[in-house]
């Protein structure tokens, strides 16, 4: 059976106003020179009706920062999917530096679904800078207050670096008493990759497992904690909530300002081909994706420390743009093999079962 | 469920017990899913990706 596509869309590539020093766009081209075309726009949206026809699904806009792309490029967006009868979710990933009241107005009317970047307080925030070498903090905390005012409702991503890996409580505290939100998500810098500011796998189970205990402390039932929340629903015999827990790490693709098709990985030579010369129904009904989706697949079945491990089942392998070729595994594997037994533990705790 | 692990251990961490209202989503959550219902597949790099309406209790 042919899987279903997820689609995130770069409007101005992997251009951003800030220069986090842990980004790894910051190896990219920083300058606003390739913005999509409304030509482009037009194309996309053409195939996402051929591929989608009259089915729900959801258009991830994503960066880079995509509001440097401007207001009318999204109008258009909203207006050409509303006119093809798209029955389209929009979703915006934002540094949250350029959320002025008409952008707020316009993620209202249109019930976008706004995520926001933020590591936690000044203290954890400290890396996400402007090119200039200004902090960001303050600014992005007076816009999302102002945004929670106005009635916007996003959630939150924060990066796990060396600057708050030893602090999850005050920014858990941040999240959910300074900001008042209840959606928030963790994502680790791998010290693989960056022995500045990255934390190890054993670091990250440890900050998690401390999330984790603050969250069970304040004991909000409307608290979300997307990687935690998932683990723990899929030990419970629960679907599949998150693609880094999932079978369908393969169907999230990317479609880039110039139309460029790749997976969320970007890893190794993905010629996938351009929405302008391949439309998204013949990409994924084609071999080359049949390919790709069979290698992803494949990750662990050919791979001894998942094969034999009891959290297979939980975990799938956990993510593709994580597996690290030397360790022929995610690099965040022993950070979950820390967590499973506690989460465990807690779901037994409260008379629950589990799957392994 | 014949293949759930139910309860084994216990306890042996001071406050892991703590967090009764979570569970109790939690396990409903899980329990519907068991029982046919399809969770939102969601992408660890998208902030706002889960409908939460799809999962309200």
């Amino acid at each position: 059976m042919m899987r279903r596509i997820h689609l995130e869309v770069k409007p101005v590539n992997d251009a951003c106003n800030l220069r986090c020093t842990y980004c790894f766009y910051n190896a990219t081209d920083q300058q606003l020179r390739t913005k999509m075309s409304e030509e482009t726009l037009t194309l996309l949206l053409h195939q996402a009706k051929e591929y989608y026809g009259d089915g729900p699904f959801t258009l991830q806009w994503h960066g880079g920062e995509p509001l440097l792309r401007g207001l009318p490029f999204f109008r258009t967006a909203v207006e050409e999917a509303r006119s093809l009868n798209l029955k389209c979710t929009h979703l915006i990933q934002t540094n949250a530096t350029l959320l002025t009241d008409a952008w707020i107005d316009f993620f209202l009317e249109h019930t976008f679904r706004v995520g926001i970047s933020i590591d936690g307080d000044a203290a954890a925030n400290q890396l996400r800078i402007y090119d200039n070498g200004v902090d960001s903090t303050d600014r992005v905390v007076r816009n999302i207050l102002h945004a929670r005012e106005r009635g916007l409702d996003p959630a939150f991503l924060a990066v796990v670096s060396r600057v708050n890996v030893d602090r999850p409580e005050a920014v858990f505290d941040f999240f959910h008493r300074t900001l008042n939100v209840r959606r928030f998500e963790f994502s680790a810098i791998d010290f693989g990759s960056s022995v500045e500011h990255g934390v190890t796998s054993e670091e990250f189970a440890t900050f998690m497992t401390r999330v984790f205990d603050r969250w069970t402390e304040v004991d909000d039932a409307d608290v979300r904690i997307r990687r935690l929340e998932s683990m723990l629903i899929k030990l419970q015999g629960g679907g599949d909530h998150l693609c880094i827990f999932s079978h369908d790490c393969a169907a999230f693709l990317k479609v880039d300002a110039v139309g460029r098709i790749m997976h969320c990985s970007e890893r190794g030579d993905q010629n996938f081909g351009n929405i302008h010369t391949t439309s998204l129904r013949a990409f994924a009904e084609g071999d080359v994706y049949a390919a790709f989706s069979a290698e992803v697949d494949a990750k662990t079945a050919a791979n001894p420390y998942c094969t034999g491990c009891e959290w297979l089942s939980v975990c799938e392998g956990g993510c593709y743009r994580n597996y690290s070729e030397e360790k022929k595994k995610d690099y965040l594997c022993d950070s979950y093999k820390a967590l499973f037994p506690r989460l465990r533990e807690w779901v037994h705790a409260h008379g629950g079962a589990t799957v392994v | 469920m014949d293949t759930m692990r139910p309860q084994t251990e216990q306890s042996t961490t001071a406050g892991t017990v703590q967090g009764a209202e979570l569970f109790d989503r939690l396990a409903r959550q899980a329990a519907r899913e068991r029982e046919g219902a399809k969770p939102e597949l969601d992408h660890t790099n998208w902030g706002n990706g889960t409908d939460h309406s799809d999962h309200s209790d």
